[in-house]
């Protein structure tokens, strides 16, 4: 089983257990920007523990969700990783946490029709992969905000952009590459 | 960065926007996980040719090996692990 098949599969496991998600990391910024390699499909899930590991365990063992459980310091939320039997893929599952943009992020999320997994999946908007990645502000996240705002163009909301990286302090990162972006139209 | 250089990088730039653009979201999916097993591929390409005298799983643990530490070169300073809330039994 490859990482795209593992993730069609995870989706209709969170589906099957009313579990709400969305795609999040690189995956959701390739979605609006420009693709890149990845080792990972994240996802922000809307759940305990509890009913993560039995929607999980419903999958097989194809797939075998580690025991340890990580404390993410950005945002306070927990990671679990997922192992895919003879992959070197991931899966993370991050538990959606009490910050208030993790909050508003989950509740904008979009479903849109992806066919090369066959399925309907929830992501996050434009605006919330850029505001997430600043935030981030690792070299290959603010790489991915410089592909998004790109290929967005106009099309994006710029004023709520500003109402987070405000609050966040990163509006000054925001500021550097939209100024040494170069001309793309 | 020189100015000869800074315009390439920005020309480079442009062509993967325009290519962006003309893909849809599906596609540029299907090329993230592409790119991952080309990654992989590559790696363990790179570890038998430095190891040639390694069977499969020789080759394969010196991959996870390599994948582990990639991994925490990139999670440094962001995750902690928690320790479990309840011991287990024993």
């Amino acid at each position: 089983m490859n990482g795209m098949q593992a993730a069609a599969r995870l989706v209709d496991a969170f589906e099957a257990a009313t579990i709400d998600y969305m795609v999040v990391g690189s995956l959701s910024s390739s979605f609006y920007g420009i693709a890149r390699s990845t080792y990972d499909a994240d996802f922000v899930v809307d759940a305990s523990v509890a009913e993560m590991q039995r929607a999980i365990s419903g999958l097989g063992s194809d797939f075998r969700m580690e025991s340890q459980l990580s404390f993410e310091m950005l945002t306070g939320t927990t990671r679990r990783v997922i192992h895919l039997r003879d992959s070197s893929f991931v899966i993370e599952l991050f538990q959606l946490s009490r910050d208030p943009f993790d909050i508003a992020r989950f509740q904008r999320k979009v479903r849109k029709q992806l066919p090369v997994v066959a399925r309907v999946v929830f992501v996050p908007t434009a605006e919330d992969v850029i505001i997430m990645k600043l935030k981030w502000g690792r070299p290959k996240d603010l790489d991915d905000v410089r592909g998004v705002i790109a290929v967005q163009s106009n099309c994006l909301d710029w004023d709520y952009i500003h109402q987070w990286t405000a609050q966040h302090g990163t509006q000054t990162r925001l500021d550097q590459i939209r100024t040494a972006l170069p001309p793309s139209d | 960065m020189e100015i000869a250089t800074a315009d390439l990088a920005d020309a480079l730039f442009r062509e993967k926007v325009l290519r962006a653009r003309q893909q849809t979201p599906s596609e540029k999916w299907a090329i993230c996980f592409e790119l991952h097993e080309l990654a992989i591929a590559t790696m363990r390409a790179g570890i038998v040719a430095q190891f040639p005298e390694r069977d499969d799983s020789g080759i394969a643990a010196e991959l996870d090996r390599r994948l582990r530490i990639r991994r925490q070169l990139e999670e440094q300073g962001i995750y902690v692990p928690i320790p479990d809330a309840e011991p287990p039994c024993p």
